[in-house]
């Protein structure tokens, strides 16, 4: 590390004469410890009768702890750094800082770790600092949640609306699209005015790496932090990430804004700090767990939310993400944090492998706030959605077998394969509410029922294009005011008849394949 | 009885090190038994060690504590990098 001087107009001559006459000789006073031990990341230290719980020890060569372990004759400090250099024998001292991180504006764009120094190689310039730990908001100090988080997927925006200050768990098994959503709603957030902060934890630094290049090929770098702790840190530093992470919006928060954190993932926070308990002897419990891992992700968690006006009516939104083993979402972490939070947000790896993507279980998933955080445009075109997919999804089994099924369980079969079909999204394609109300309006018209289910996504996407060139003025009035007027909806139909008389004129003219030919037939 | 270490830049006179016990057992209020260190590192003072409390009145720290104050001056900013 090299200290650099920046110059002003000023200059350095006066700067340094004005330094020397204000110098005073102020000797450093503190109390000391020595380490006794030190094995596994933990240190023994004997001394040190006045530290505070949570406050970060100074150790020689740089190394610094957190005092998790308070006795009467000494302290049990969990590592943030590597082992090397240190010695029994050798000198410890507190810093009198409790945990803390620097917040403010001037984290934005930037990666850092969760003791708050930068890892993208430019120097951080942080006026203000807020302890990682903090108490949540009081109840007097809370609002109802009542605005829409628009995450710009359809599926959830529809059907498992988030609200600003809502606590929404995204759970599944490994590789089922959980980061996919994360990432889309932080994508979604530009110039909303919404800060976003990525806690990763325990992740690989390629992974890292990679996100970190995605958000700001898209723009989103600006309005994001990043609060890293990878695979390699210790389970000190994957402990302290969300807290850390939290502190950050929180601060965001407070200053009267809308902010949003994504926890990513708390399965390998508990294991962390698993870890990290049984190396301090503190003693177990369940699947070795100790016995506060539900107090650790509920007091995380409880500081998500939204602030009534005298607070500065801001809001925190919360996206943990919890990984589970072979779909078991009755396991104990899983069962843990969904009681903590305002719902969730079930992926499952057979959708996923089905080709549906993002692979939301609409039954299994639920948003506890439900429609008081939906605009009203959206409330208007998607009333029956839930309990559509829901028959279809029942009735889908006879589907596979191509039995003889009455009429109108063919057309349930036939609207919900579509429907399906249509909330197939990939990551970076991002809907704003009035172009996903527009498709809503559309199936409801029958705009897809007359083409097999392999061409919705191409009429789908030949639809947007054309709206958002014929009807951008009402697209945009129903993106402003989130309410869709009889006017709106008309002029939407009315574009939408167009379009559709254009594509279906188009069709009949083609020849149609044989298969094609059986097909139409068929869904008649 | 109590033990105190004192650690020096440089080697100090035995006036030096009697008079800095004798205000340490003044401030401690208990007799001590002295035990002398050298450390250049300390660049010039000293640092003494007793009753599980630092007193640094090393320059060293001085030099420490001046680079990294966290932005408290007005115009010029000293950065890490």
């Amino acid at each position: 590390m090299s200290d650099c001087i920046v110059f002003d107009k000023s200059g350095v001559g006066p700067f340094l004469k004005n330094r020397i006459a204000q110098y005073a000789f102020e000797p450093k006073i503190f109390e000391y410890g020595i380490v006794l031990s030190c094995a596994d990341g933990i240190v023994q230290i004997s001394g040190l009768p006045h530290t505070r719980y949570g406050e970060i020890l100074e150790f020689e060569h740089d190394i610094y702890g957190l005092a998790l372990d308070l006795r009467q004759d000494g302290v049990g400090a969990v590592l943030l750094s590597d082992l090397s250099g240190l010695s029994a024998g050798s000198i410890v001292r507190g810093t009198g800082h409790v945990a803390d991180i620097g917040v403010g504006e001037a984290l934005l764009g930037r990666v850092v770790d969760p003791i708050g120094r930068p890892l993208d190689g430019k120097a951080l310039n942080v006026t203000k600092y807020r302890q990682a730990e903090c108490p949540a908001p009081s109840i007097m100090e809370r609002a109802p949640v009542d605005t829409p988080l628009e995450t710009g997927i359809l599926t959830i925006d529809s059907m498992i609306p988030i609200g600003r200050g809502q606590r929404e768990l995204i759970i599944g098994d490994r590789q089922t699209g959980k980061t996919s959503i994360a990432l889309s709603a932080m994508l979604n957030q530009k110039g909303k005015n919404v800060p976003c902060v990525y806690c990763a934890i325990g992740q690989k630094a390629s992974t890292i790496a990679q996100l970190v290049e995605m958000l700001t090929q898209n723009g989103a770098m600006e309005h994001s932090v990043v609060v890293a702790s990878t695979a390699s840190d210790g389970p000190a530093m994957q402990y302290l990430a969300p807290y850390a992470a939290c502190a950050i919006a929180e601060e965001f928060m407070y200053a009267g804004m809308d902010a949003l954190v994504v926890y990513d993932d708390l399965s390998k926070h508990a294991v962390a700090y698993r870890a990290m308990s049984l190396l301090l002897r503190r003693p177990s419990g369940r699947e070795a767990y100790p016995g506060d891992v539900f107090y650790l992700h509920s007091r995380l968690l409880e500081r998500a939310a939204r602030l009534c006006d005298a607070k500065g009516g801001g809001s925190l939104t919360a996206l943990p993400i919890v990984e589970t083993m072979a779909n078991d979402i009755s396991a104990y972490i899983p069962t843990n944090v969904i009681s903590i939070t305002d719902g969730q947000i079930y992926l499952e790896s057979e959708l996923f492998n089905a080709g549906v993507r993002p692979a939301v279980n609409i039954g299994l998933s639920v948003s506890r706030v439900g429609r008081a955080a939906q605009q009203k445009a959206m409330k208007k075109v998607s009333g029956s959605m839930r309990l559509e997919v829901a028959q279809y999804r029942e009735m889908a089994v006879f589907a596979q077998f191509g039995s003889d099924v009455d009429a109108s369980t063919q057309g349930l079969l036939a609207r919900g394969e579509r429907l399906i079909e249509l909330t197939k999204q990939p990551v970076q394609e991002l809907l704003s509410l009035a172009e996903q109300v527009a498709l809503l309006l559309a199936f409801s018209r029958g705009a897809f029922l007359d083409i097999p289910t392999r061409r919705v996504q191409e009429r789908k996407e030949e639809m947007l294009t054309y709206m958002r060139r014929y009807c951008r003025r009402t697209l945009a009035q129903v993106n402003r005011s989130g309410d869709m007027t009889d006017a709106d909806k008309e002029d939407m139909s009315d574009v939408m008849d167009n379009f559709l008389k254009i594509v279906r004129d188009r069709d009949s003219k083609q020849p149609k394949t044989a298969q094609e030919d059986t097909e139409h037939a068929e869904h008649q | 009885m109590r033990n105190i270490i004192i650690r020096t830049a440089q080697s100090f006179d035995q006036k030096t090190i009697s008079s800095i016990k004798a205000r340490f057992e003044e401030i401690l209020n208990v007799p001590l038994r002295c035990r002398v260190e050298l450390d250049p590192s300390l660049i010039g003072g000293f640092m003494a060690f007793a009753g599980g409390t630092i007193y640094d009145f090393s320059f060293k720290t001085q030099l420490d504590t001046l680079r990294s104050e966290r932005g408290k001056d007005g115009n010029v900013r000293l950065h890490r990098i």
